[in-house]
């Protein structure tokens, strides 16, 4: 999986893109520490270029929005593709942590709370 | 035969710096094979001079004989000698396994390319003029010495390998043996009765990736009118999740369900497990299915925490998916899960599987999923429940056109008579 990173209006945007799965967890670790070690109030996960999602990444995924919560940065995740989107519904993550569909909504929801 | 002739001895050739590693070679034997005794002890006596242990043969023969009672690090030897010659000498050296690393000089007046060639071809490592001046003769056995040497180590960095290599073999078989044991038990907490209640029929198939999965199912009596069904799935696979799932169903067990989590309802069985299961540091839960059949009223009561394959095929061809929505365990503290209820009818069956199952892709990345599995196990439905779970087997292997599957899959019936 790729990872590439962006600043927006102080936060950060995390392109995902490959497969998303127990392999990920080293770059997708350090990138979300790298957003951390920044202060970034919000982290945003694009999973739009995400095939795949395995059960690791799903914990990968729960476990951060736990630290994230420690840290007082808010995750959201963007615009799952539908197969990504039914599994997370499945596991009902988005009760956990919100999805959006683009990326002005998320901005807006994380910048009015 | 040509006697060497030698200049002065050379006391201040130049020293050569061995590669770090390598042993200084002043201590080194070298045996030197000459049919002239003057020529062969001139030979010696610079040798000796520069700290080598010199031993002397006369001919090719005697030198084998010396070779293998001496092991020495470098030969120089005549070309032409009576009764064995340089090159049959060098041959027979070269042959001999344990003499084989020996750094061969051919001593020799030829110098046309052909006869060097046919040193080589018959062994030889390096030739010297028997008008090579003392120096040029030292540097050689230096050289040669410096091969021999570098040689040794890399036999000693060869036999470490191997040595390692064996080791590692050997670990690995004891862990192979140990996974198989862990692997034994796991499939010993499995279900054993095809009937596991009166009127109740199972089928299974357990997949695991590796020796050890990190799925596991079961059907146990809970109670004399009540079996818990169950189906769970532990994030990863391998060991560590297989000691996970083993660690977890110690607490569904009949004897343990009222100590140790104090209800038989679903929902409040997998509350409970989310308080004990916690997600771990590395993100590590489980996705479980927990059902509850009151074998009188063919009740089922169930509830799931984040596993989603689990299907009702009824006897009339309808179906209902037996789950909701809800968080996997350990996912967030305080999370309480819904129990819902059906009641089954002769015929009916209940089909769970774990995602490795029906999550396959296809080579061109497409999933099985959830709605071609449910699919599959509703056409099948008046197939014998045995026919029926190997059928979906084999239908999401056509679709990966694989016959191992990635992730561990377990894949469980239940038909009510």
């Amino acid at each position: 999986m790729q990872i590439t990173e962006r600043s927006v209006k102080g936060g950060t945007v995390l392109m995902l893109s490959g497969q998303f799965d127990f392999t990920s967890r080293g770059t997708f670790n350090a990138a979300v520490q790298k957003a951390w070690a920044a202060n970034c109030p919000y982290l945003l996960v694009n999973l739009e270029g995400v095939a795949f999602l395995d059960s690791a990444a799903l914990g990968l995924l729960a476990v951060t929005n736990q630290a994230c919560q420690a840290k007082r940065c808010r995750l959201s995740l963007l615009k799952p593709q539908p197969h990504v989107a039914e599994l997370l519904k499945l596991a009902n993550i988005p009760q956990m942590i919100p999805i959006h569909s683009n990326e002005e909504d998320a901005l807006k929801m994380v910048v009015r709370a | 035969m040509a006697i060497m002739n030698h200049p002065a001895p050379d006391r201040a050739h130049a020293s050569v710096s061995l590669p770090a590693g390598i042993e200084d070679s002043s201590a080194a034997t070298i045996l030197v094979v000459d049919d002239e005794p003057v020529s062969c002890t001139a030979l010696s006596l610079k040798l000796e001079r520069r700290g080598y242990r010199v031993l002397q043969a006369g001919d090719g023969r005697e030198g084998v004989t010396v070779a293998r009672r001496e092991y020495p690090d470098v030969i120089i030897s005549d070309w032409m000698m009576p009764e064995m010659d340089g090159l049959a000498f060098c041959e027979a050296v070269k042959a001999d396994e344990a003499l084989r690393p020996t750094y061969f000089i051919l001593l020799t007046a030829h110098d046309q390319p052909e006869q060097i060639v046919e040193g080589f071809n018959h062994g030889a490592d390096d030739f010297v003029s028997k008008a090579a001046s003392t120096p040029e003769v030292i540097a050689r056995v230096r050289a040669g010495l410096r091969a021999r040497a570098m040689m040794r180590q890399l036999e000693r960095t060869h036999q470490d390998l191997a040595d390692s290599h064996e080791l590692l073999v050997q670990k690995q078989e004891e862990l192979e043996v140990d996974l198989q044991s862990a692997a034994r038990f796991v499939r010993s907490l499995l279900p054993k009765e095809e009937r596991p209640a009166p009127g109740v029929r199972l089928a299974w198939k357990y997949l695991p990736s590796l020796t050890l999965g990190g799925d596991l199912f079961g059907v146990v009596p809970w109670g004399d009118d009540c079996l818990g069904v169950y189906i769970l799935d532990a994030s990863g696979h391998g060991a560590s999740a297989a000691l996970r799932v083993a660690s977890l169903v110690t607490f569904l067990r009949a004897d343990a369900l009222p100590q140790q989590i104090g209800s038989r309802d679903p929902g409040e069985i997998l509350a409970a497990l989310n308080r004990l299961f916690p997600l771990s540091e590395d993100g590590e839960y489980f996705t479980i299915w927990i059902g509850s059949l009151h074998l009188p009223t063919r009740e089922l009561r169930f509830s799931a925490a984040g596993h989603s394959g689990s299907v009702l095929v009824r006897k009339d061809g309808h179906m209902d998916h037996l789950f909701q929505p809800a968080l996997p365990v350990g996912f967030r503290s305080g999370t309480s899960y819904l129990t819902r209820s059906v009641t089954l009818q002769a015929g009916d069956r209940v089909i769970l599987a774990s995602d490795g199952l029906y999550d396959v892709p296809s080579i061109n990345g497409e999933r099985w999923g959830l709605a071609r599995f449910m699919r599959a196990v509703l056409d099948s439905r008046d197939r014998p429940l045995a026919e029926s779970i190997n059928d979906a087997i084999v239908q999401a292997r056509c679709w990966q056109e694989h016959p191992r599957f990635a992730d561990d899959a377990a894949l469980v019936g239940l038909e009510f008579e």
